[in-house]
């Protein structure tokens, strides 16, 4: 007994030494560290004391904690110094914005968190390659088994609780508030250590984090916010579709002299403040590359999010402006923008538009390997990073102090480079 | 069929199963106010929107409501025939699913096409088989298959999209031809197909008295069951038509993206006139339901208002158009 | 065999009962986390919602009067619930609510009967109206969220250790099982909805009961908006979309006929809480959401199936008799 302590300590000294020489990634040092049974405060507390970049405890906590050794957490310079680091494709997000929490302890997932690809082509993230000290219960609540990337995100994050050493617990919530209560006292029922909460009603997510606090689970909230305080996980609607108004801005400047007629904003004012960020986003990088556009030339109508829906809306709005004739196109999802891309082609007018998505979804996929298409380009998250507030609740069960807000990456996907992107939907689900 | 009395509520639907002329005269009557109405409305559009009066808007309103009119005409000759189907949303996306799968797997446009038509029919067919054999009704049977195949639709695809990129099955959804948008086309020759059916054809003639006396025309030798099934495998065959044309323009099949279509379409055939106790009811009412539903959404898109303003005064002109159909019926 | 007994065996109910004691049974033994009373609890209490909305669809279906708002009137009393709520005070708020949904009735009363329209479309019509409305009520956030007071206490507190909602679950059925089959009103609802026009011959008013019909839906409806406003905290305008279909499948599946003259409330509480079950033991033991549709679609087709084998006769009284029939003479089988 007491020689194998002895001989995890050696072995953690020599790890600690390869660490500040440089002989292992942090990365390497987590994975290894946690298989020798180190604490993830201490794990924590070496990252901080040896690393260089990111980490280190600021306004958020006294000590930093599993989020620093994770997600590289910390007060707004780490936040900074990570986001730089996220825009692989050069593009520049809008460094002010520091989260609907007002920014004060903001996470972003470190972009060399991967860990190589799988067999089935999707690249591993490290955010989840370390082994919990017990067998937790995690369950995740995914939006609804009727879309597409939903299924597909509970089927990530069924694998990478798995991997983590965790037992999950899968639950459509229907895009229902109602079905996401029912399933919570089921979450409650089966005596989860840790849930994740993905559904799009704001104010029920409170209803929800009352129940499970009653009952003593912790949660996190995937896309649409909890209550103030609560674990949250989001690509972050605003920096994400301020990016993609200024490529759109600056394609107009560049191939159009920065002459733009109509704007058609395909938005969904039904769900909410947080997708109402999108337009926001849009608007806010178009302007800023071109400052002198009008607000006239404007136009938001309610896509509802749907292909059909925002095609129909889309015409009508191109009836009603028969003499624009450079055209810019927003879509609050790529469906609702292949939906403007459908009513630019029907009245011949695509060859002047340009026109962005984001999610990743099949029809932008479809769309963006055309090389003539009006789709230009369009924001994908990597689903495969969506479990990594499964990660952050394992961390905080395992005594780790984790950052409230975690930003996930995204990448600007444009026909160039949408072959190099790994699947979304429809690979492991 | 069955022992319940369907009169639909507070509305006296011409009884006895007369010939084609008294069919003919009944139902073209109220047509005629119909028609009047979306005039009407057609011409308050005209004024206070601009753009509205063009050739593309129009040509906007046939592609914006050609998925579910052409569901919508197959299923008006089923809800004559006395069987209201409400799983053809279901069946759009499981045929446009199928069609996916052939393209994705390189087929072709044709192949595609077949295979999803095919299927259609033959769901129809389960439907028409599971009323006949049951001794259910065609609302019932309708609604059980439309869980049933959607959700088959869901487990099959496990919920993930399935691409169709292929130039000449994209052109079934996007071409045009003759400058006409081809969905548009697909529909008008769907619309004059089933009218010529029901109006000339032994076939159409026993849909209508299967509707509307299903116990006299079993007197008189016609299988009211096989009757049903077979306007159930046509109410089939547009949806597949339908789901084709909806993946086919879309570029993705997705499952649960034909029940969307559900309400809009048997709106448009109730709007149309044909009566949800069958019996009697006309391809040109539908055409017209169709126009009404499509020109509401294009005129209020076109004047700006908001999706919430829509909703509320879509139900409010539709109630009103009704309303003054029926007061206009009575003064007569 | 006791009259008692060889009615119970001939009730179209029995067969939900039996199923869903079977579906409790099955997954009691198959589910450590299933049979305890907090997931009978939570799953009562899960069901209240669109089970009072199913006691008013089955009052309104006696009488032939098909409401297919009941989701657009959950929606609206439920956010103007909160609206009234954040502003005057959560009675006013309960009150305001049912009022509205009084009102949703009566506009649909009086369209249906007043101007003879199909009420399929007309409510279909209403329907999206109230959804409209909703949204204008919640403006442009997507809910407005409820405090701790009157409302969430319906939605989330207790009774005596029994949630709110199954209590007012079980009130409304109580009410609407004497209503259909012990008062004067119920038995004119169900003439109306079997033979409208014997019901007038019989001096009954046909309009009348309908505009009853209606207001029943709508009022059980508002009263299932205010649960689900307390249960989810918040007035969603999205609240309950597409849950219609549920409501009626669970009320056919229990034996009312969507036709009129036939309704039962005993068959439509059983109806929703098999649905019900059959959803918390699925879910329970992981079965992929999509075979819940299915099944919800078999069990359908099949429930309305045997009602039909009884109204033809064919109940098992008749079976037992048949088979013992055929024991006492087994020459004479039939082919």
């Amino acid at each position: 007994m007491g020689q194998d302590v002895r001989r995890r300590r050696a072995a953690a000294e020599r790890l600690v030494q390869d660490l500040e020489t440089g002989a292992v990634s942090r990365r390497q040092f987590i994975a290894r560290a946690t298989a020798l049974g180190l604490s993830v405060p201490t794990i924590a507390g070496l990252l901080a004391a040896c690393g260089d970049d990111g980490g280190g405890s600021t306004a958020g906590g006294s000590t930093a904690g599993g989020g620093t050794a994770i997600s590289s957490s910390g007060g707004a310079r780490g936040a900074e110094a990570v986001a730089a680091k996220v825009y692989p494709d050069g593009i520049t997000s809008d460094p002010e914005y520091k989260g609907p929490n007002g920014g004060s302890r903001v996470a972003f997932l470190p972009p060399d968190a991967y860990d190589g690809t799988d067999e089935h082509g999707i690249r591993r993230w490290v955010c989840y390659d370390f082994t919990a000290d017990k067998p937790y219960r995690i369950a995740f609540a995914h939006f609804s088994a009727k879309w597409d990337l939903s299924v597909e995100m509970a089927a990530r994050a069924e694998r990478a609780i798995k991997a983590m050493g965790c037992e999950p617990l899968i639950f459509d919530n229907n895009f229902d508030a109602d079905q996401a209560i029912k399933n919570v006292d089921l979450i409650v029922q089966q005596q989860a250590d840790f849930v994740v909460e993905a559904q799009i009603f704001p104010d029920a997510n409170k209803a929800i984090y009352k129940r499970l606090e009653a009952a003593g689970i912790p949660s996190g909230y995937f896309a649409v916010e909890g209550p103030d305080g609560a674990l949250f996980e989001d690509a972050g609607n605003l920096r994400m579709c301020t990016a993609l108004g200024e490529w759109l801005g600056e394609y107009a400047r560049d191939n159009w002299d920065g002459q733009v007629d109509l704007v058609m904003l395909a938005a969904q004012p039904r769900a909410g403040a947080y997708v109402a960020e999108r337009e926001v986003g849009y608007r806010a990088g178009i302007k800023k590359v071109l400052p002198d556009l009008p607000d006239s030339v404007f136009v938001e109508f309610d896509s509802q999010g749907l292909l059909d829906e925002s095609q129909k809306k889309a015409a009508d709005v191109l009836t009603a402006h028969p003499d624009a004739k450079t055209i810019l196109g927003c879509g609050s999802n790529d469906d609702a923008a292949v939906g403007i891309v459908r009513a630019l082609e029907a009245a011949k007018r695509a060859d002047t538009a340009a026109v962005a998505g984001q999610a990743g979804q099949a029809s932008a996929v479809e769309e963006l390997k055309k090389p003539d298409s009006p789709f230009k380009v369009s924001a994908f998250t990597d689903i495969e990073t969506v479990p990594w507030l499964a990660a952050i609740g394992i961390l905080e069960l395992m005594g780790g102090e984790v950052a409230p807000v975690n930003f996930l990456p995204f990448y600007l996907i444009t026909s160039d480079n949408v072959g190099d992107f790994p699947p979304q939907a429809g690979t492991l689900a | 069929m069955t022992a319940e009395p369907s009169t639909p509520i507070g509305r006296p639907e011409p009884a006895g199963g007369g010939g084609l002329a008294l069919i003919g005269r009944l139902a073209a009557a109220p047509l005629a106010r119909l028609a009047a109405a979306y005039l009407l409305l057609a011409a308050v559009f005209a004024i206070a929107a601009d753009h509205f009066l063009t050739t593309d808007n129009f040509l906007n309103i046939g592609r914006a409501t050609a998925v579910f009119g052409i569901a919508a005409l197959g299923l008006t000759v089923a809800l004559i025939a006395g069987a209201l189907d409400v799983s053809f949303g279901a069946v759009m996306s499981v045929c446009g699913i199928l069609a996916a799968e052939r393209i994705a797997a390189g087929d072709g446009a044709a192949a595609a096409v077949a295979v999803a038509l095919a299927v259609g029919v033959g769901l129809g067919l389960v439907n028409g088989l599971l009323t006949a054999v049951l001794r259910l009704d065609a609302l019932i049977v309708t609604l059980g298959t439309f869980s049933i195949f959607g959700g088959w639709a869901f487990l099959h695809t496990n919920g993930a999209p399935t691409p169709a990129s292929d130039d000449a099955f994209a052109r079934i959804g996007r071409g045009e031809t003759l400058g006409i948008p081809t969905p548009v086309v697909i529909m008008i020759a769907i619309a004059l197909v089933l009218a010529v059916v029901l109006r000339w054809t032994g076939f159409g003639q026993r849909c209508y008295l299967v509707g509307d006396n299903p116990r006299a025309a079993t007197l008189v030798g016609i299988r009211a069951a096989w009757v049903r099934a077979a306007a159930l495998a046509i109410s089939g065959l547009t949806a597949a038509i339908a789901g084709v044309v909806m993946v086919a323009n879309a570029g993705v099949a997705n499952a649960g993206e034909g029940e969307r279509q559900l309400l809009n379409a048997i709106a448009a055939v109730v709007i149309g006139g044909t009566a949800l106790a069958g019996g009697s009811g006309l391809i040109v009412g539908t055409l017209l339901g169709i126009a009404v539903l499509g020109t509401i959404d294009n005129g209020l898109n076109l004047l700006g208002v908001s999706s919430t303003w829509q909703d509320v005064l879509k139900g409010v002109i539709v109630v009103f158009a009704l309303v003054l159909d029926r007061i206009r019926r009575r003064d007569a | 065999m006791s009259r008692f007994a060889l009615r119970a065996a001939r009730s179209p109910e029995l067969y939900l009962l039996v199923l869903l004691a079977a579906t409790l049974v099955w997954f009691s033994a198959n589910n450590p986390f299933f049979g305890t009373s907090a997931n009978f609890t939570g799953l009562a209490a899960g069901a209240a919602v669109l089970g009072v909305a199913a006691m008013g669809v089955t009052v309104a279906l006696a009488a032939g009067a098909i409401d297919f708002s009941i989701a657009g009137t959950i929606a609206l009393s439920g956010v103007v619930a909160a609206w009234l709520d954040t502003r005057v005070g959560g009675v006013v708020a309960i009150l305001g609510a049912l009022a509205v949904a009084v009102l949703v009735g009566i506009v649909n009363g009086t369209v249906v009967t007043r101007f003879g329209i199909n009420p399929f479309i007309a409510t279909l019509a209403t329907a999206g109206t109230l959804r409209g409305l909703a949204f204008l009520v919640a403006g442009s956030s997507a809910g407005i969220v409820i405090e701790d007071g009157p409302i969430v206490t319906i939605g989330q507190h207790e009774i005596v250790g029994i949630p709110v909602p199954i209590v007012m679950f079980a009130v409304i059925a109580v009410l609407g099982w004497a209503l259909l089959a012990h008062t004067p009103a119920g038995r004119a609802l169900l003439a109306v909805g079997g033979n409208p026009e014997a019901a007038r011959l019989s001096g009954i008013g046909v309009a009348g009961a309908q505009r009853w019909a209606y207001l029943a839906s709508a009022g059980a409806a508002g009263v299932a908006g205010i649960l689900l406003a307390g249960r989810t905290g918040s007035g969603l305008p999205q609240a309950a979309a597409g849950q219609e279909l549920l409501v009626y499948s669970a009320v056919i599946l229990g034996g009312t006929s969507l036709w009129g003259g036939r309704a039962t409330v005993i068959g439509s509480v059983l109806g929703i809480l098999f649905v019900e079950t059959l959803r918390n033991g699925l879910v329970l033991e992981r079965v992929s959401p999509y075979w819940q549709t299915i099944l919800q679609g078999v069990f359908l087709v099949a429930a309305v199936w045997l009602v039909r084998q009884q109204q033809l006769g064919r109940d098992p009284v008749w079976l037992a008799q048949r088979i013992a029939r055929r024991r006492r003479s087994p020459q004479v089988e039939a082919p």
